[in-house]
């Protein structure tokens, strides 16, 4: 995060940025050589509310805490499954899984530790979950009274490796359609936040692409997810709307299925695995609402 | 005879894949030159773009690209959006080469799981291909001449460790060309394909070597997958690519 990439993603949201900060053009040219680093955030605050209202830039940091509440959301799932059972009794998650999701779970939380930062850098307030119970300073992000992962009841998932992974998978899967559908709103910042972000959203794809051949190879799940997502098909069919628009099969304008292939055209079922799509913010917050308190 | 196998295995695959061969014949010359290629950015001399040019970068390849001359057997990527979309086009075109060779002969000891999806793999390539070709219209290069002979097909572990490497490269291709766009909206197109690379990077991980599929060494401390100039990823598929490329006003 540094000044430049703040300008950029304001000029997104209002591409008059320059113009009404062009009195104060030599400060800008001076950002980042001249400026005492320790009264940067203070400078950057004072200069931006003679040219704005308070609205420009919390728009800027909706994305970013949008993205927080993801990565916390994922976080206290892996971490609550992590610390379910132990090896006296039986593991939730079993040893030869528990080295990958160690994995993703130290993921989750290094994410949100990078976006509460982030937004912290901007002076602006990272997001916090309901009943939030962790600590921020000591980057704690561990929260139980936020969630109910069963969505009261709805899905067995600490008690149920199959179940917990069914909603692992959707989740993961939900949230690089979650990035992707944000990506929109990053494009004014094409040299900063906007790759670091992409960066996040491919993570999440491996995430993904790991917990769909766990149920694929290690259980042999009934839907034999491949590491893709093949047209719509979700894991269980009440969680089917998390997987709407998956099957398109239209990029640019372009028909996918009318590129040639190795035999023929590509097969419908290739075209929708080879691009994952965009989810909106509202559609992404409905699909987690049932399991946040 | 499980050796004797291996070794036809070995020699037999058509090493060097050849998909088109009017590839150096492209006549470069209307590309060349073309006189208000430099005057526009000279000329454009808003604030808004001082600022972004600011740090004095931008000016100076301008003068350059307009001695530019490029050699006929050369195939010239383009400049700007051109270039980066070419340069990600190249890359999709090794490893769909890549893959399509690994249909044709596939490694000794496919499990029925890897033989569902190593279909998967090559097709998945092949739509990435004909959309960057479909994106890019009349200024997409043609097909290359691929150099496969580092791989050995016959071979699961070498096999996958090429697929990683490649994966893996396409993942940083993707994030790192992002921010050398300046129409944005090709960063949601190659976003989607990002995320599909990495899928295929894992799965690639995962059969190699179980709980691999984002280790350390792609993602770091902060949870971040890598990101590469498309430079970079130029440099690094250099050794698979017999074709000749000017690449002189590709960023990175």
């Amino acid at each position: 995060m540094n000044f430049r990439n703040i300008l950029q993603e304001i000029q997104q949201a209002d591409p008059e940025v320059f113009e009404k900060l062009s009195g104060r053009r030599h400060i800008l040219k001076n950002f980042g050589s001249k400026v005492a680093l320790a009264a940067l955030p203070l400078a950057i605050g004072s200069m931006f509310k003679k040219a704005y209202g308070k609205s420009t830039i919390s728009s800027v940091a909706d994305v970013l805490n949008f993205a927080l509440e993801l990565e916390y959301f994922e976080y206290n799932y892996y971490h609550t499954a992590m610390a379910t059972g132990s090896n006296t009794t039986t593991y939730l998650v079993p040893p030869a899984d528990r080295a990958g999701f160690q994995m993703v779970e130290d993921h989750e939380k290094a994410h949100v530790n990078f976006l509460r930062t982030a937004i912290d850098a901007m002076g602006l307030v990272p997001f916090t979950p309901n009943n939030y119970v962790g600590n921020p300073v000591t980057g704690n992000p561990f929260t139980p009274p936020s969630y109910d992962f069963t969505a009261r009841n709805t899905f067995r998932v600490f008690d149920n490796y199959a179940g917990f992974l069914e909603l692992a998978q959707t989740f993961e899967d939900t949230g690089v359609r979650a990035y992707q559908g944000q990506l929109p709103d990053l494009l004014g910042n094409t040299d900063g936040v906007l790759t670091q972000v992409l960066q996040i959203s491919t993570v999440e794809a491996r995430h993904a692409a790991y917990i769909r051949l766990v149920r694929r190879l290690g259980l042999g799940a009934i839907d034999n997810p491949k590491p893709w997502i093949t047209n719509n098909i979700p894991p269980i069919i009440s969680l089917q709307p998390n997987y709407l628009g998956e099957d398109n099969t239209v990029q640019k304008g372009v028909e996918v299925t009318s590129i040639a292939g190795y035999n023929g055209n590509i097969p419908k079922t290739a075209a929708t695995e080879a691009f994952d799509e965009p989810l909106d913010k509202a559609t992404v917050a409905s699909l987690i609402a049932p399991f946040k308190r | 005879m499980f050796f004797l196998i291996l070794t036809v295995l070995k020699i037999l695959p058509p090493e060097r894949v050849q998909l088109q061969t009017e590839t150096s014949m492209k006549p470069q010359i209307e590309k060349e030159s073309r006189p208000d290629e430099g005057i526009s950015i000279m000329h454009d001399t808003s604030r808004r773009r001082f600022l972004q040019l600011a740090g004095g970068i931008a000016g100076a390849g301008i003068f350059v690209a307009s001695c530019r001359r490029t050699p006929p057997d050369t195939v010239y990527v383009g400049k700007g959006d051109i270039a980066v979309l070419n340069n990600l086009y190249i890359m999709e075109q090794v490893l769909a080469a890549f893959y399509s060779q690994a249909n044709i002969t596939p490694y000794y000891g496919l499990t029925a799981s890897e033989l569902e999806l190593i279909d998967d793999l090559r097709d998945h390539q092949l739509a990435h291909k004909g959309i960057l070709k479909a994106t890019l219209g009349t200024n997409a290069i043609t097909d290359i001449v691929t150099v496969l002979t580092p791989v050995t097909f016959a071979d699961r572990v070498d096999v996958l460790n090429h697929a990683i490497v490649f994966e893996d490269l396409a993942v940083a291709a993707y994030n790192g060309a992002a921010k050398y766009f300046t129409d944005t909206n090709y960063i949601l197109l190659t976003a989607k394909m990002a995320t599909v690379q990495a899928r295929h990077s894992a799965y690639a991980r995962e059969i190699l070597s179980h709980n691999t599929f984002s280790d350390s060494s792609v993602v770091d401390v902060n949870g971040l997958d890598r990101a590469l100039s498309p430079l970079a990823v130029f440099t690094a598929l250099k050794p698979y690519i017999e074709t000749k490329f000017d690449i002189s006003n590709l960023p990175g």
